[in-house]
């Protein structure tokens, strides 16, 4: 911040306020990673999806690069909500935590969810749109009656703020439309597209798991249609998830309509680029002689 | 740590391998063998991830890598000039315990340079320790003479000779009697030295990553309890450790 050009970052989503834009997405960042994150550029960290019990994973190889993007299908590894709980407790954060909730069935989401409400996480994401697991996920997130059912049960058994990560593919703006009926504060705007590749000389998918779920740069305007898409249909606030690598694309969400901007596959390339997105997005608002990030929130225009 | 290292030579020392040195005063200082550093070449997208690369020496402000070219990184890496820079972030992993001073070092292809900041280390200590080398074919061969310490006893096997190195595991074994065998290369040559010597094993394996600093659960390695990550409990592993498929 310099002199009189005081930056006004925060933004809303819906009655949650952030210190900034910038959140980082679930997958990408582990509570027992021991790796200190650059908490003055953050807004929020969304956890790793945890399942009621142990989740093992899929086999490996998890991860593939493509041109621009990254393949993966680790399968939602996670040691279970009270093993989860407890690194939680023993985690030193000095940003707000969001709590990223998963399930194989509806019950499941439902049962996480209430356990994950009696820790301090400002928020709750419920995850249906997992390309990597058979059951939940995508097979959820992909079907408005299915998915409404998942965000009405968690409802009932949590008062913190809902959101609700979508799956680009399938009839995304219907499943928006019914989640926001089921009761979420916000949407996430969205998650992996499912994707392959496949070893040319064995005649078999890169990955362990087969078919894995395509992130990165590569998907960044996919998923910016759809989120523009979802703005123009659907009454509660978004946030833009999908390949931010600079401040220039968080920018594009944030003009297109997002609240707010998760960071997923930029930090697992780089651990210091929150900050580089961050600086990005204060050089332009500076440049547009701009004094608060809500003036540019939604001023698209076609 | 991530640090802008600058390139001070990048040399071939065998067909399609180099070595790589860079300035990286942090590393340098922190690194113990056996631990890795993740390199991005440049700011693009393509390539997207950092790749994972042991440290195969590290003295002073130095720290060298040596790789084999396989891909585009590496394939970019192989045009860096000295004055160029590189991203370096780390030291990462586990490395090596150096728990006998009496030990037989097996390498497989470029593996055997993760074994050779460890080979410097037993040296240093006074330790005894037999290397055992194997390559497909001669202009693949590293040169040992100017690697690793002149002092120690080596053997080279050649596939194109007939011959696989774990075909002289049991004869090492035997005629030099170590504490611990400190192993680095394909999978199926890291399974049959679990299997055929029944001391100290710790092997150092590979995987796929992407952050490699513990995040993404994306290198994982089978245990008897679990899928783990290979950047974060590895990637030095003791053979008990691993659960072989």
């Amino acid at each position: 911040m310099e002199g009189r050009n005081r930056l006004d970052l925060t933004v809303s989503i819906g009655s949650l306020k952030l210190k900034t834009p910038l959140i980082i997405a679930s997958g990408v960042f582990s509570l027992d990673s021991e790796e200190k994150l650059e908490s003055n550029c953050l807004g929020a960290a969304v956890t790793k999806t945890v399942t009621w019990n142990e989740k093992k994973g899929n086999p490996p190889p998890r991860i593939c690069e493509t041109y621009s993007g990254l393949l993966n299908s680790i399968g939602l590894q996670n040691p279970g909500v009270s093993n989860f709980l407890a690194q939680v407790n023993t985690f030193k954060k000095d940003f707000p935590l969001v709590g990223s909730v998963g399930g194989e069935s509806i019950e499941e989401y439902a049962r996480v969810a209430e356990k994950l409400s009696e820790f301090k996480f400002i928020a709750l994401e419920v995850n249906i749109s997992c390309p990597n697991v058979k059951e939940g996920g995508v097979a959820f997130g992909k079907d408005p009656k299915t998915a409404k059912k998942v965000v009405k049960e968690v409802r009932k058994v949590t008062s913190l703020p809902l959101w609700v990560k979508l799956t680009p593919i399938g009839d995304v703006v219907r499943v928006a439309e019914a989640v926001s009926e089921g009761g979420a504060d916000a949407l996430v705007v969205a998650n992996t597209h499912p994707a392959l590749r496949v070893d040319v000389k064995e005649k078999k998918p890169f990955l362990g798991g087969g078919y894995g779920g395509l992130s990165g740069p590569a998907i960044k305007p996919l998923n910016l249609r759809l989120l523009r898409l979802v703005k123009e249909n659907v009454d509660i606030p978004v946030i833009g998830c999908g390949g931010v690598f600079t401040g220039e694309d968080a920018l594009e969400y944030l003009i297109c309509g997002a609240s707010a901007v998760q960071i997923g596959t930029a930090f697992l390339v780089d651990s210091r680029s929150p900050v580089r997105i961050f600086n990005g997005i204060k050089e332009y608002l500076q440049s547009e002689r701009a004094n608060s990030i809500q003036e540019i929130i939604d001023t698209v225009r076609f | 740590m991530r640090e802008r290292a600058e390139v001070i030579e990048n040399f071939k020392v065998a067909r399609n391998q180099f070595l790589l040195a860079v300035k990286a005063p942090h590393i340098s200082k922190e690194v113990s063998p056996g631990q890795f550093v993740m390199i991005k070449i440049n700011e693009t997208t393509d390539p997207l991830l950092p790749r994972p690369f042991t440290i195969s020496f590290a003295s002073g402000e130095e720290v060298e890598i040596i790789y084999k070219v396989v891909g585009k990184t590496t394939s970019l890496m192989s045009n860096l000039k000295s004055g160029n820079s590189v991203i370096l972030e780390g030291p990462f992993g586990k490395g090596f315990e150096v728990v006998s001073d009496r030990c037989l070092l097996v390498g497989g292809g470029v593996g055997v340079a993760s074994l050779r900041f460890l080979s410097w280390e037993v040296h240093k200590r006074g330790g005894v320790q037999f290397l055992l080398y194997g390559e497909r074919e001669r202009e693949n061969l590293l040169p040992l003479h100017y690697l690793f310490p002149s002092e120690i006893k080596k053997k080279v096997v050649l596939e194109e000779e007939g011959n696989l190195v774990t075909d002289f595991l049991i004869s090492c074994i035997s005629e030099y009697s170590p504490d611990v065998i400190y192993a680095c290369g394909p999978k199926e040559m890291l399974k049959v030295v679990s299997s055929k010597f029944l001391g100290k094993v710790q092997l150092a394996v590979e995987e796929v990553m992407a952050c490699g600093r513990g995040h993404c659960y994306g290198c994982v390695i089978k245990t008897p309890g679990g899928y783990v990550r290979v950047c974060r409990e590895g990637p030095v592993f003791w053979r008990e450790e691993i659960d072989w498929i």
